[in-house]
Order: C-alpha cells, then structure tokens, then sequence
C-alpha cells in the first residue's frame, strides 16, 4: 500500500520532524540555561521579559510566522526544506525553551550546590545537571516533533511536500478513506511511541512545576565556548519574538488596514469565536473530568491511561478529519454532518489532551492538605466544592479553556475537511489567501492572530504564576 | 595533625537580603581539630553563615580565611570545589540519576588523592553503606541517604566538615545513632568539625565548643 516515494517521503518528513526537534530542544536548551546559570546576574532580570514573550509565542500558528519571514527568504533566495524548518523551529522554539526551563527547575538547588562543593561547575553541569533536566528537554523535542510532523500548513507554503500532507491529497483524490488510513499508520507508529515517552515521564514533570527556586546562589562558572553558545541562542530568541512582529507591522503599514481586515473578515471572525469558544468550553469539562480521575491512579494503570488520552495527539490532523466525515456520513449517523458540531469535534479530538494535561498540572500542584481540611470543615459536598475546589481549581481551568481556545482557531489540518459548507475560519482564510501571496490584508489579520495570541499567552503564564511557585 | 593551627578565620562578616541584616560584624576562628556547634533558632542567619564558608554566596562585607588564605570577600570568593570541604546540607542532595557509589565516587574526581580508593572503601565501611552502593537515593530510607550523604562529603578527605542541620526529620533513636557516628567518624578521620543546629542537646553531644547565632549576632556559649 506504501510505494517506494511515499516511504522516502515519509522518510524526509522523520528527517525533516527530527531535525526541528533537535534543533528546538538545543536552542531552547541553551537560551534556558542562561536563566539557569546567571540566575543572580542582572542580565537575567532584563531578560525575563524576553523569556516569558518567547514562552507565549507558543500560541502563534506557524503560519503566522511563515508570512513574516517570507519576504526575507525569497530575498535571498532559501526556500525549500531548509526554509520550512527553519520557520518550525522559529515556531516552536517557545516548547524548547519552556520545557528546558521546567527541566532545570526539576534540579533542585540542594542538588547542584552540593555538586558545586565537590567539583567545578562545568562537571556539575555535565554531570548532575543536565542528566536530570534531560528528560523534560526531550519530552519539548517531542512535542516540536509530533506538532512538525503532523503540520502541512508551513511546508505547503514553500512548496515542500511532506507526508501529512500526502495523506490529505490522497483522501482528496480518492475520497475513501482506507488508502490515507493506511498511509497515516507509520506515522501513528511513530508518534506513539514518543507520547509513550512523554506519558512515561509526565508525573515527574508536572513535580517540576511545583517547585520554585528560592536560594540567590552565586551564577555558575560556565566555560567560553558555552557561554558564547548561550549568546546565540539568546540571539535567535529576540530575532524568533521580533522578526514576526516587525514583519508584519511593516506589511499592514498603517494601523487602519489591521481595521479593514478585521471588517473584511468578520463572517470568518464570528465563526471562528464561535467555534473555538464552544470547543474550548466542551474540551475543559471533558479534560477536568478525567483529570479528576486519573491524576490519583497509580503505577502501570497511569502510563496506559495517560497514553490512551494523549493518543489522539499521535493521530494527523487530516485523519482526524477523514475519519470524522466517514463515520458521520453513514446512514443514520448524519445527525451532525455538514454542521458547525463537526469542527468542534474536531478540534476537541485534537486538542482536548491539551487541556487535560493542563487541568492535571493544576490538580498536582493543589495542596492535598488544602483539599483535606475543607471536606472536614465543609457544611456539605457542594460548599466545599463551590468555596474551596473551584477557586482553587479555577486557573487551571481557566488556563484550559485558553489553550484550547487558541489552537483551535489556528488549526487548519482537520477544520479544512469538515468545515460546514460555506463556513470558513480566520486560518482557513489567511491559508487560502497565502498561496496567492502575501498582501496588506493577510499581514493585517496575522497580526491580529499575534497580538490576541500573544495576549491569551500572557494570561495563560499569569494565572499559572500566581498558584505556583513563581520563578 | 597540628592541633594549634588555626583552620578558619571569619572576620568582621557582615550579610543582608535587602533592607533585613542577617549576620551583623560576624567573628570567629576554628583551630585544626575542633568540634564547633553553631545553634540558634530557624531564622537566626546560621545557614547564611554555612553559605558563605562553603563559598556559595559572597557576603556584603567581611573576610573569610582558610588556612590563612583569603577565600572570601565582598570581592573576592575562591569556588566552593576549590576550598576543600565536607558538606552535609540539611537535605541530603543526593543525585537520583547516579547510585550510591557514583554519588560518593562524585566527590573524588576533582583531586588525584593517593590511595583514594582505599579512603572511600574505609569510609564506606565506617558508615555502614556497603551494602547500599548499587542502590539508587529513591530506594534509600531516610537514615540511609544522611549516611550516604555523610559519606560524599569524608570522601574527598576534607579538612573542614561542615554539616546543616544534617538530622532534622529523622526519629530520635536514629538521630542519635547518626550522632554518634558523626562523631566517631570525624575523630577518626581527624576532620575539624562545623554543625549546625537548633537542638541544645545535639550541639552538647557533638561539640567542644558552642556558638550562639541570635538575630545575626554570634557569642560564645
């Protein structure tokens, strides 16, 4: 069923998912460990800014960032692959650095300073830090590698074919939906095996969060060649914040062409919020109910029900969509075919393990003890529940519904296929639009999609900051 | 071992965090040999003091001498690998990636110590942790890892051992087996001793001399 150009494109795709995991996991790595390593210095005081807004980008589709380098790339002639990894890696830099940040805190200051008394720091960092932070900085690697490989929108938009997007061009040639099914199984396989990984190591993660850095420890002594590193990758940092920003605002050249866009676009607009409103709100009441129910359970039962809920991450968001159409469009099974419920379905398959990871983060980092003196002190069930759980639980639920909110009206994957007809979303639309070239217009709609992406971001990060340990 | 020298020299150490002092004009030395507790309640600025001897920290004003080497200043800190000593902390910091032997053998690389080997295989039996060296730091129980951590820090024959309140949460009977293992090993080690705690009981038994650390000020006594 797989012919010899599918498996070498597949093959590219593993190469090309690869590299920009890779490439995430050392940039983000490198720019995490100045905050590590300079943690008294000034510097990293003014450079917190620039962390936290990076940490945020993570809401920007990638296609927001493919517009702005565009023009840069077709200047100086890259194109291809090279520029299609080039702009996931500039997208999803924000899970290298975030989860490299989380994997230094997982050290705890006991840990490296008793190191410290012992060898000199370059040792310490070889030898106790890094081992430890490893494993969070490869489950960001992860991440950016499932979100690559699954993603046709940026490659599309350089003319790269990769497999992902072989799969939505088989179903759209054949209309069945067995032969892109087939297709989509070694990349299932492959992306399995990774949120195994992540599900294998996620307890330990979510611990991370908990903690704070409390100690003002002298910086670590770290040797040139590293430093010089970290300054790069400090570099990319400003350049991945301020390339997308500048970009655009020299595209949309006067604040009233963001208005007209807006106007333009509004059917879309409308349908999107609507769209990503209701996706969010089902997703955040799906994820709390299982998180309630899984974040207790222990030893090997964990691991496989993490895995069965993080699973549909593994799945393309094509068949995702494919595989929506088929079952609805059965006899007696059209209830929700061709409506506005088809996306929303969508997108939750998609994105509700998101939410879910979210709601359980929030659930381990309320204090039991908390938990356990209000089912004591409580008049009954619902008081406990109304005074205590729910204001406790609130920004994780919160923080939830965003996250859900914001990938859903960036995804284009799935929506593409099972968009009700003559409804499109904002992202479909800047999609469409793209392939003709950039214009006032795109840019001002992207810009749109950063600033209230980058906004969600910002209180996403404040709602987390303030119930646990800040940094 | 000369017993007259003078192995630690703070003069005039002076810390604050913001507007709060935490150690004001602080003064004292600790000969070769010595046993040393430095008690004072939580809050009193004792682990500040630990930090700045292990050179963790750098203090606003003041010297620290080891061996008549200016180790610290407002401007100057030698690195703590450099300073050669023993350090406990109050958690014992064990590095869950590495086993027991690893985490002791840590402690090693940093100096080509003769017959290193042979210490740390004494040390170990000295501790009592040779049937734990293959043992990962989540499989040890409470007891067992301040005894491996113990033994880190003899492992690289340190001239200073300074130990944080290196008992808190263990039971009294275990407490007072560490105890007196604390004190059999640093004697027979000849290693000079710095411990720090709140308990009065555990200063008298461990020490030859008290210091009292209250809201940043150090007597004797």
């Amino acid at each position: 069923m797989i012919g010899t150009r599918q498996l070498i494109l597949f093959l590219r795709t593993l190469f090309y998912s690869a590299g920009t995991g890779v490439l995430v996991m050392i940039i983000g790595a490198l720019a995490a460990s100045v905050l590590w390593t300079f943690r008294q210095n000034t510097l990293t005081r003014l450079l917190k800014p620039l962390f936290i807004l990076c940490c945020v980008m993570v809401f920007v589709p990638p296609y927001v960032h493919a517009l702005a380098w565009a023009d840069l790339f077709y200047r100086y002639g890259l194109e291809g692959l090279a520029a299609s990894l080039w702009v996931m890696v500039m997208a999803l830099l924000p899970m290298g650095l975030g989860f490299s940040l989380l994997g230094f805190y997982l050290v705890e200051d006991a840990m490296v300073e008793a190191g410290r008394t012992l060898n000199r720091d370059s040792i310490v960092m070889k030898t106790i830090i890094l081992p430890i932070a490893l494993p969070a900085m490869i489950s960001g690697m992860v991440f950016a590698f499932l979100w690559t490989i699954h993603d046709f929108s940026v490659p599309s938009l350089f003319f790269v074919n990769i497999y992902a997007l072989e799969i939505f061009a088989k179903y759209s040639a054949t209309n069945h939906p067995f032969e892109p099914f087939v297709l989509s199984l070694p990349m299932i396989g492959v992306a399995t095996i990774m949120i195994v990984y992540v599900s294998n190591y996620s307890k330990k993660l979510m611990m991370g969060l908990r903690k704070g850095q409390t100690k003002e420890s002298l910086p670590l002594i770290m040797p040139i060649w590293l430093r010089s590193l970290q300054i790069v990758a400090l570099a990319i940092l400003i350049i991945q914040i301020s390339i997308p920003v500048i970009s655009l605002i020299i595209k949309v050249a006067t604040p009233s062409n963001i208005w007209i866009s807006i106007l333009q676009a509004r059917r879309e607009l409308g349908f999107t919020l609507l769209l990503s409103t209701l996706t969010a709100t089902l997703s955040v009441i799906v994820a709390l109910f299982l998180a309630k129910k899984v974040v207790g359970v222990g030893g090997r039962y964990r691991l496989l029900i993490w895995v069965c809920i993080l699973l549909p991450l593994a799945i393309p968001a094509p068949l995702v969509g494919i595989g929506l159409v088929t079952l609805f469009s059965q006899p007696g099974m059209g209830l929700i075919y061709g409506t506005l419920w088809m996306p929303v379905l969508a997108n939750m398959i998609r994105f509700a393990p998101l939410a879910f990871i979210t709601m359980s983060v929030q659930l381990k980092r309320m204090d039991q003890g908390l938990l356990d003196s209000a089912s004591v002190f409580q008049k009954n069930r619902i008081h406990g529940f109304v005074r205590v759980y729910l204001p406790m639980m609130l920004p994780g639920i919160i923080a939830a519904f965003l996250v859900v909110f914001i990938l859903t009206t960036g995804e284009l994957g799935a929506t593409l296929l099972v968009s009700p007809p003559g409804r499109t979303t904002l992202t479909m639309r800047i999609y469409n639009y793209m392939h003709y070239g950039s214009s006032q217009m795109i840019a001002g709609l992207c810009l749109t999609m950063l600033v209230s992406s980058l906004s969600i971001g910002l209180i996403v990060y404040r709602l987390f900051r303030k119930t646990g340990g800040d940094r | 071992m000369n017993q007259s020298s003078v192995l630690l020299k703070i003069i005039q150490l002076n810390k604050s965090y913001g507007n709060q002092k935490i150690l004001d004009n602080i003064s004292f030395e600790v000969m070769s040999g010595d046993s040393i507790a430095l008690m004072g309640p939580s809050g009193s600025g004792k682990t500040t003091l630990f930090r700045l001897i292990t050179g963790l920290e750098i203090p606003d004003s003041g010297e620290i001498y080891l061996e008549d080497k200016l180790v610290t200043s407002a401007k100057k800190s030698v690195p703590p690998f450099h300073r050669n000593l023993g350090v406990v902390f109050q958690n014992p910091a064990l590095w869950p990636h590495m086993d027991v032997l690893s985490n002791i053998m840590f402690a090693t690389q940093k100096n080509d110590i003769k017959d290193i080997h042979e210490f740390v295989d004494l040390v170990i039996d000295e501790m009592e942790i040779r049937p734990l060296l293959k043992a990962y730091p989540s499989r040890l129980s409470g007891g067992e890892a301040r005894r491996v951590s113990i033994a880190r820090a003899l492992a690289s024959r340190p001239k200073l051992m300074l130990m944080d309140e290196p008992l808190t949460n263990l039971d009294s009977v275990l407490k007072g087996k560490m105890l007196e293992m604390i004190k059999r090993v640093t004697r027979e080690f000849e290693t000079t001793l710095i411990y720090i705690t709140h308990d009065e009981t555990e200063a008298n038994y461990i020490s030859d001399k008290c210091y009292r650390l209250s809201n940043g000020v150090l007597t004797l006594g």
